[in-house]
């Protein structure tokens, strides 16, 4: 009988000790962002969600205008969005491949700044991504980052090419543009690169402003320099891979783009081994239908341009993959001809994972290119952007 | 059997259901007490981190500087330096335009930083709290969130208006969301917060271009990571954790925490008096049965453990009651520790209750505990008694005096170590109150030797006079000394613990006062609030003060302006002044100096340090402290140790050439004016008084006089209704002891009915009784009440607080005391003695 | 019961206490009151009207008294849970002035608390108690404590003295209830002592006494204040033969002789042999032997 009173005072004891190691309910401390951080993301859709509605009181993109640098290598507030859209295959001396994608976005997220004496009132909105594609390890890293204009924390300029996030940035080491250095690290990898452009820029869809539905303005502004010798250093969990390879860079801004009817897009930048380039982008309409407002662009070797419409080029999805992450199912590989310059190319991407499980998400991944080039064969390498695919 | 015999005491135990109730109380109200005080204690300091973490979230550093505020641009520069997980802050106080309301708390944050540091704005996001929100708190200025439960409190809807008063006049503030709330506690964190966007908030609070604070979540093991931050902080920002940040908030409130706690606990050692006696009593009261039991074969062990399951059952029930009641009282302290550590220590914005099972536990643990250890005398006695012979109580009596004998010498040397401990502990806190303990724990012991002499002196003196009646009361009490001799000493306890604290607030009252007359030497006091980090305060006050000073009838003026500075590695209150000839005879020194102090104040980089501080930092004149200044680290050395009352912590003094010189002009806080001698006061401060803006005021020196006594007696508040609480349980102790006494004493009592004894006089008979004992514990405590404030004053404030303060003796409070005790044994008697007198004595001569 | 026809007023205080008041100042008041505790001769007193008066002289042979203790249809029951406990039902006794009654009866037959029905400790539900011609029933509890500290002594059979008061103390206490204590009362304590064989043991605690010693102070302290009726329940029955002997040998001198009227409870033969008359409580009553 003593003894069950022993026992209880134990177990008493025990009680009390087995108390003590209990937490304070709120105390427990969040990890730190892990190199998975991405995975970690709210998905509320599109971009749209971060944006307005309405375009009332933001300029849009009617007719062509002639670009002027440096000036346009800044941002355009007073359009809605805007981005510098950096991505490249790159190769380590070993033959180590590597993919990577740098863009900076930019939202109005009104159309006017209110006066205010604090450096923080700001109506413009940058956002970040950062990806790493790692072939050989079969590994894809990802970040992003928001943040306002105010305050020299984020923001682009018109004096010569520059634009940053925080300590993420593209910005020129000569006067007005190249060469043009990316930086930007995120905890578990970063990239430093130095771009060079032999090959110059050309001014997408209609000498630059690309309709991208029929209603007037619906439309952006966009060039894009398809092939920057680009050379820097990778970094993966602290270990640094000098590479060398190409970067395509795209820059774009509008106000309103898609119509209502438009879900997403399927877009092509390829760099070919014949030292021409393809982009094509295929609009897809919510009830499945083709949208005949696709297009692209063949960039001969001489930096010229031929404009491909909607009916130039073929694309054919030859298999899909399901994201693990988001049990989307994405198409993953491609069959894309483009039948005036007898092109037959098969694309496929490096690694199947490299979806972007950010704020918004989206697909997008370097590729391999095969085919046949008038008959002779033809090989390559590029990105692929999938956006708006849901579940 | 043992069922038989569990019967047996359970049936026992409810035909006392007083002593049960009492003896349940007694543990209760000890263990509600200790966990009222810990769990109010916790919460108040708990509060501190709860509110932050609502905009800090899982910040593990944070980036402060002194009251000038960060240079927001030191967070663009970490940020596009690489550094990353900052959460920038502006923070600062408005009042709601809505009469009646407290300041609200406003949190300028930025929205689109790292998700992981998971601040309440960020986590817990419901349908309410979308992207979409944080973009219109960002790019729609004078938007906020706020609480549901306080927009509900304030009537204001969804993108409804909140308006402020701040030091810009009134502005408008737009809800366009609200916070949710997940629980009680979140929901009184978040009660007086308003989140808007940073630049909303420094549009609201002015202060462009100013951060309050940057939250930094760093991992585990990022020591080069914070060195490489603190290389790039200017001289007036500092890195630091924030679980230094809390263990110094708790470093600072300790003292306080571990005076509280340990009237706490001589409220549970009186508690615990209640049990030993009522279990005491429980054995007393079944000697017989006890007696039948052991000669029926029940083992010794069996009786002990009979004893202990019964202790079980009533520490139990006791401690779980406790603990209801202990949340119930941690409710009411709450507002009190939290009101008294606003006052003195650091603002707390919200101060719910939490109850955290580990508090919880410690009650439970220290409830049973302490019962267990009371009962232990009481069930070995039990098992001591024989099978054979039952002792009478008499005998059981005459025992018991021997055992006084010897708990006498044991005293002496209980009262002797305390005082030893008193003197020679250095400077523990803790021992200085163990030493208190140990002095009342000696005296305790000493009271029933004391009593009997006592007792015995008032029959020799009065005996003659008294007769046989007026000596019964006289005798029952030494009769009964086991009984009468603990109850007494609980009495005395908490008497002399009133007496005590008494004397030492009064001492402390007198102290003050005198310090605060001498402090206030000049006529009216403009106070200027407002953030120092406003960034052109400094010219307005300026102005103000060229003005003022202009005005007629003023002779002089002084100036002081309150802000930190940050000396070896902490911030730290400095008062800079820019002292006229009249208040520099307000300090008072703490040792011998002259007049070349001030020069040396003036025009070199030398400070005074208040006492507190001093003697907290072990400083003495002549040594350096190393502050750090705009161009670096600089020696100040200490030329002057002054007293000061304003606080525990401590502060320095600097003269205002001297900060010009190292630091940026915040303006001041507080300008004196001094009149010439035919001025009219009332004229000067009305005068004053249409310079001022509305958050400004000018107060004359008594009116400042006044409302800081005001606030001394505020943070005595709790001490009081601590020692209230502790006296009220020695109540219940007292009422229960002489309960269990007459309760003993039925049969005698009914003799004496049976002799002739009126109903009457039996009940002044036990009056006169529970009142000599009331009396004798009285008079006790008088010299233990002294020597108890002796040690608070002289030992344990001057430890805690680094106070030193003058001894002031006040018959009042004796006579008080005494009064006191004397009250409290005869109302403990009444109920006792009305029992009785309605007992019927032939059932009275009926028991055993 | 107005005696004193040319009495002024006649104050009827509670029950039968009272007092009759005379013009000229003087009241005369029965026993009864002066048993109250209140009254000497010379006392002063304030009736309703608001003269000052003097109590002149206590009167204590103004009733008639026919015998010492009568008793008329006395009842009385216990309550004992659900249960209704009768214990006397209908008793009917006559006492006369110095008679010495032996009771017996089975444990828990009822002396005890006949003898507490006596003493005014317990009240009857219903009947009468008449003590020297005093209705006793019909008092308030306060006063059959008075009239108990004046008239009757009592014996217990555990001795029952005051532990907290020494020997002489027990003695003069019930004397100090009625009275002023006097050097003399001190005197006749010290006296009486010395009688029982005790006077070493004035100053004695009574748990230094042994049995008998401690029963010959109880008796003593039934007899110190020269009470009417001895009420005593079973005295010997704590105590060995010899000191049995001993104790009897006592209440026969200071008891019998003396002419107090004595009530005991006992089973001792011894005692029975002695009684005038020999009662046995059976079927709720009493019974003659």
């Amino acid at each position: 009988m003593k003894t069950n009173y022993l026992i209880a005072i134990v177990l008493l004891l025990l009680g009390t000790i087995w108390l003590q190691t209990f937490q304070f309910p709120s105390t427990s401390n969040a990890a730190l962002d892990s190199q998975k951080h991405s995975s970690s993301a709210k998905n509320n859709g599109s971009l749209g969600a971060v944006l307005s509605n309405d375009s009332k009181g933001f300029a849009r993109a009617y007719k062509p205008q002639a670009f002027s640098f440096p000036n346009d290598h800044g941002p355009h507030n007073q359009f809605r969005s805007e981005w510098w859209y950096f991505t490249g295959n790159l190769n380590n001396p070993q033959g180590r491949q590597f993919g990577y994608e740098l863009t900076f976005f930019r939202f109005a997220l009104k159309p006017d700044l209110p006066k205010s004496k604090s450096a923080w009132r700001s109506n413009q909105m940058y956002m970040a991504h950062l990806t790493l594609t790692d072939v050989e390890a079969n590994r894809f890293y990802t970040d992003e980052r928001f943040s306002r204009a105010g305050n020299e924390l984020a923001g682009a300029s018109n004096k010569s090419y520059q634009v940053w996030l925080y300590d993420w940035s593209a910005k020129t080491e000569g006067k007005v543009d190249f060469p043009l250095r990316l930086h930007a690290n995120s905890n578990s990898f970063a990239i430093d690169m130095l771009l060079t452009s032999p090959k110059g820029y050309v001014k997408q869809g209609d000498q630059g402003l690309s309709q991208k539905s029929p209603e007037p303005g619906n439309a952006s502004y966009y060039y894009s320099y398809p092939r920057l010798e680009t050379n820097g250093t990778v970094s993966v969990g602290g270990k640094p891979f000098s590479v060398i390879g190409t970067s395509w860079m795209d820059r774009e801004w509008s106000t309103s783009a898609l119509s209502n009817e438009q879900s997403g897009w399927d877009w092509f930048s390829l760099q070919l081994s014949d030292n021409t380039e393809l982009m094509f982008y295929q609009l897809r309409r919510k009830d499945g239908q083709h949208d005949s407002n696709s297009s692209g662009s063949y960039i001969t070797a001489d930096n010229s341009k031929i404009s491909l419409k909607d009916h130039d080029a073929t694309i054919t999805t030859l298999d899909s993959w399901k994201s693990p992450h988001s049990e989307i199912t994405y198409p993953s590989r491609w069959r894309l001809s483009v039948s005036s310059q007898a092109l037959e190319l098969e694309i496929v991407p490096l690694i199947n994972d490299q979806e972007l499980n950010v704020s918004y998400r989206y697909w997008e991944g370097a590729v391999k290119v095969t085919g046949t080039k008038q008959g002779k064969p033809i090989s390559g390498q590029g990105y692929v952007e999938l956006a708006g695919y849901s579940q | 059997m043992n069922s038989l015999l569990q019967r047996s005491s359970r049936n026992f135990l409810w035909q006392h259901p007083w002593q049960l109730v009492l003896a349940i109380l007694g543990i209760a109200l000890g263990v509600a007490v200790v966990i009222a005080i810990d769990l109010a204690m916790e919460s108040s300091l708990n509060s501190f981190n709860q509110a932050s973490k609502v905009y800090t979230g899982a910040a593990t550093h944070r980036i402060i500087a002194n009251d000038g505020g960060l240079d927001e641009k030191l967070y663009s520069q970490l940020r596009n330096k690489g550094v990353s997980h900052l959460s920038p802050l502006v923070t600062g106080y408005v009042k709601l335009a809505q009469a009646g309301e407290d300041s609200f708390k406003i949190v300028g944050i930025d929205p689109f930083i790292e998700k992981s540091f998971q601040s309440g704005w960020q986590s817990g996001q419901k349908e309410n709290v979308s992207p979409d929100l944080f973009t219109r708190l960002m790019s729609e200025p004078n938007t906020a969130l706020l609480s549901e439960k306080t927009a509900q409190n304030l009537h204001i809807q969804l993108n409804g208006q909140l308006s402020l008063i701040t030091s810009r006049g009134q502005q408008s503030l737009t809800i366009i969301g609200f916070l949710p709330n997940t629980d009680a506690v979140s929901e009184q964190v978040l009660a007086k917060l308003i989140i808007t966007d940073i630049a909303t908030a420094q549009e609201v609070l002015d202060l462009f271009g100013k951060l309050s604070s940057i939250e930094i979540q760093l991992a585990t093991d990022a020591t080069k990571f914070e060195a490489a931050i603190r290389s790039m902080l200017p001289g007036n920002a500092l890195l630091v954790s924030l679980d230094s940040q809390e263990q110094s908030l708790r470093e600072m409130t300790q003292a306080f925490s571990i005076n509280l706690k340990a009237l706490g606990l001589l409220s549970l050692l009186v508690g615990m008096f209640l049990i030993y006696n009522t279990m005491t009593f429980l054995v007393m009261q079944r000697r017989r049965l006890i007696g039948s039991l052991r000669l029926l074969g029940v083992t010794r062990q069996q009786i002990f453990t009979l004893i202990l399951s019964e202790a079980f059952l009533l520490a139990l029930i006791g401690t779980l009651s406790g603990i209801v009641l202990g949340v119930l009282l941690g409710q009411g302290l709450l507002q009190l520790i939290s009101g008294t550590i606003n006052a003195i220590y650091f603002r707390i914005d919200a101060t719910p209750l939490v109850i955290t099972p580990f508090q919880l536990g410690k009650g439970m643990l220290l409830g049973m505990s302490v019962t267990f250890f009371a009962v232990l005398l009481p069930a070995f006695e039990a098992t001591r008694l024989s099978p054979v012979k039952v002792m009478a109580r008499s005998q059981l009596e005459s025992g018991s005096r021997r055992l006084i004998k010897v708990v006498g010498f044991l005293s002496g040397f209980l009262i002797i170590g305390g005082l030893a401990v008193a003197f020679f502990s250095g400077k523990s806190i803790n021992l200085g109150l163990a030493s208190i303990f140990l002095i009342l724990f000696g005296f305790g012991l000493l009271t029933p030797m004391l009593t009997l002499c006592l007792m015995k002196l008032i029959e020799c003196v009065f005996g003659r006079f008294l007769g046989v009646l007026g000596r019964l009361p006289v005798r029952m009490v030494s009769a009964e000394i086991s009984r009468t001799g603990i109850a007494i000493a609980a009495l005395m306890i908490a008497v002399s613990a009133t007496i005590g604290m008494d004397l030492m607030i009064g001492s402390f009252r007198q102290t003050v006062a005198q310090w605060l007359h001498s402090s206030l030497p000049a006529d009216l006091y403009v106070s200027l609030p407002g953030d120092k980090m406003g960034s052109d305060k400094f010219l307005f006050d300026q102005q103000l003060k060229d003005k003022i000073a202009q005005l007629e009838g003023v002779q002089m003026v002084s100036t002081a302006l309150q802000t930190k500075l940050i000396a070896a590695g902490e911030l730290t209150k400095t008062t800079v002044y820019e002292l006229a000839t009249k208040s520099k005879q307000s300090f008072i020194f703490k040792h011998s100096m002259d007049d070349s102090l001030w020069d040396r104040l003036e025009n070199q980089p030398t400070i005074i340090v208040t006492e507190p501080y001093a003697y907290h930092h072990a400083l003495q004149i002549g040594q350096k402290i190393n502050l750090k200044t705009n161009q670096g680290a600089l020696g100040f050395e200490v030329i002057g140790i002054n007293a000061d009352y304003s606080g525990d912590q401590g502060h320095l003094i600097m003269s205002r050439q001297i900060y010009r010189r190292y630091w940026p002009d915040l303006g001041y806080t507080g300008i004196g004016v001094y009149a010439r001698a035919e001025a009219d006061l009332q004229q000067l401060e009305s005068r004053i008084g249409q310079l001022l803006t509305a958050q400004q005021a000018v107060k004359s020196n008594q009116a400042i006089y006044k409302a800081s006594m005001e606030l001394f007696e505020q943070t005595f508040t709790i001490t009081e209704a601590l020692r209230w609480l502790s006296a009220a349980i020695a109540f219940v102790g007292v009422f229960s002891a002489l309960m269990a006494l007459q309760f003993e004493r039925i049969r005698q009592l009914g003799i004496l009915r049976s002799i002739g004894i009126t109903s009457s006089q039996l009940s002044v008979l036990i009056i006169s009784e529970t009142g000599l004992m009331g009396l004798m514990a009285g008079l006790l405590a008088i010299p233990v009440g002294f020597i108890v404030a002796y040690v608070l004053i002289f030992v344990v404030y001057q430890r805690s607080f680094g106070w030193t303060m003058a001894f002031y003796f006040n018959a009042g409070i004796l006579f008080q005391g005494i009064v006191l005790a004397f009250i409290a044994a005869l109302l403990a008697g009444v109920f006792p003695a009305l029992k009785m007198a309605q007992t019927h004595p032939a059932e009275a001569l009926r028991t055993e | 019961m107005l005696v004193y026809a040319d009495a002024y007023e006649w104050v009827e205080l509670p029950n039968t206490l009272g007092m009759a008041l005379f013009a000229d100042g003087g009241i005369i008041a029965n026993k009864p009151y002066a048993a109250s505790g209140y009254p000497r001769a010379g006392d002063l007193y304030v009736p309703k009207n608001g003269h000052w008066k003097f109590i002149i002289t206590i009167e204590t042979d103004f009733m008639d008294k026919p015998s010492a203790i009568t008793i008329k249809q006395l009842h009385k029951s216990y309550q004992e849970s659900d249960q209704q406990q009768v214990i006397f039902n209908g008793v009917e006794m006559q006492v006369s002035r110095g008679e010495f009654i032996v009771l017996l009866g089975r444990s828990g037959s009822g002396k005890s608390t006949f003898l507490n029905l006596l003493s005014g400790i317990d009240p009857p539900d219903s009947g009468k108690i008449i003590i020297n011609g005093i209705d006793i029933s019909a008092l308030s509890e306060r006063d059959r404590t008075l009239f108990r500290r004046h008239h009757i002594g009592i014996v217990f059979q555990a001795y029952n003295l005051i532990p907290t008061l020494t020997v002489a103390e027990n003695l003069l206490l019930p004397l100090e209830l009625i009275k002023r204590l006097t050097r003399k009362d001190r005197d006749d304590v010290a006296e009486l002592l010395d009688k029982l064989k005790l006077s070493g043991r004035l100053n004695s605690y009574p748990d230094r006494l042994s049995g008998g010693e401690q029963q010959r102070v109880a008796i003593a302290r039934a007899l110190i204040h020269d009470p009417d009726v001895i009420l005593a329940d079973e005295p010997t029955g704590n105590l060995d033969l010899d000191t049995a002997g001993q104790v009897l040998e006592l209440l026969d001198i200071l008891i019998k002789k003396a002419g107090k009227t004595m009530i005991m409870a006992t089973h001792s033969q011894e005692v029975i042999g002695q009684a005038d008359r020999v009662f046995s409580i059976r079927n709720q009553s009493l019974h003659l032997e």
